[in-house]
């Protein structure tokens, strides 16, 4: 069974929100583009358990985070390029580098993660971090991992994905293919394109987006409010989260 | 916000319990709910833009240059300029 439910919450969660994390926790579940639905919630306990990692802290705490060599403490049987990857991304996001990009997926010469398979990661690992700090916010613990379905991925590369400005490959606004004319509607976003080198994640992640923040045109709506809290209050929540994670975007 | 947002990045439960019911108190059960999703969705989407190296758009680079400026943004980007030189330098005294 993969679902979710807040009914432990003291503060009533919009049907919405709930709705948005079952899809999410169903289809972080079942096989992605290039990863099988057990390695995707493996993915997601690594991400968790990268939270207590010794090393993570060790790194956290560095002058550079590279200067650390310890081993981080494995919670999976996950590939240990793939620990790596995932508990820099959770433990010191603000401190990644184009040159860790380009030796995580192997960059010169060296074995390493594929492209497909590093977006796809990165995008488990942010569905998982969402929703996690979703529940710490809202004061439950958090929601148990689904349990993974036997199917198979499905090995989508969109053929217009290319090189671009950021480090990983990635569709441009205006060069979209049938495939992801559902996804690219609105005012060009560096932020929407980071993910489509693997389509389905970057359609699943701003599904979420639009429930636990606000949908494209509702950011832009500056007339009417649409949560709780005003535009105002959303963006200064956002910028503080984004400072203290050293985020540069 | 300011001290929700810390608290629920940070490991001091009490902290967040308190800046919880704060809103609670000011902004009503709604906000908090409201307050947890956006928190939330910027500590994941953070480390997306981090770690595929997502580029500001250049308009809005242009409108908020002056605030990156005043409140340090523009030094995180030169500390990652930084460490993959040190990287880089260390690499190459390895390889002599």
């Amino acid at each position: 069974m993969s679902t979710i439910q807040y009914d432990d919450s003291a503060y009533a969660v919009r049907d919405d929100l709930v709705s948005a994390h079952q899809r999410a926790w169903e289809r972080l579940s079942t096989a992605g583009s290039w990863l099988t639905g057990d390695e995707r919630v493996k993915v997601m306990r690594e991400t968790r358990h990268a939270r207590s990692c010794a090393t993570c802290a060790k790194v956290k705490d560095a002058l550079s985070p590279f200067a650390v060599t310890d081993a981080h403490d494995a919670g999976t049987d996950l590939p240990e390029n793939w620990v790596n990857m995932i508990h820099q991304i959770v433990a010191d996001p603000g401190r990644l580098t184009h040159g860790w990009y380009k030796k995580t997926v192997g960059d010169g010469g060296d074995r390493g993660i594929a492209e497909t398979h590093f977006v796809e990661i990165v995008s488990v690992v942010a569905h998982t971090t969402a929703i996690d700090t979703f529940a710490k916010g809202i004061g439950v613990p958090v929601r148990a991992l689904p349990e993974p379905q036997d199917d198979a991925p499905s090995q989508y590369r969109p053929k217009e994905a290319r090189q671009h400005q950021a480090w990983a490959p990635n569709i441009a606004w205006d060069e979209f293919g049938p495939n992801e004319a559902d996804y690219f509607v609105g005012p060009e976003s560096s932020i929407r394109r980071a993910l489509t080198l693997v389509p389905g994640e970057a359609r699943s992640f701003f599904d979420v987006t639009s429930a636990q923040y606000l949908a494209g045109p509702q950011m832009r709506d500056f007339s009417q409010e649409f949560r709780a809290i005003t535009h105002l209050q959303i963006e200064l929540l956002a910028a503080r989260v984004s400072a203290l994670n050293q985020c540069t975007y | 916000m300011i001290e929700f947002a810390e608290a629920v990045l940070g490991r001091d439960d009490a902290r967040l319990q308190a800046a919880r019911q704060a809103i609670h108190d000011a902004l009503g059960a709604d906000a908090v709910v409201d307050s947890a999703g956006v928190a939330g969705l910027f500590n994941a989407i953070d480390r997306i833009a981090d770690s595929t190296g997502a580029p500001l758009e250049a308009d809005k680079a242009e409108m908020t240059a002056g605030l990156r400026e005043e409140i340090g943004i523009d030094a995180f980007a030169a500390q990652k300029e930084a460490l993959d030189a040190d990287a880089a330098k260390t690499a190459a005294e390895k390889k002599s």
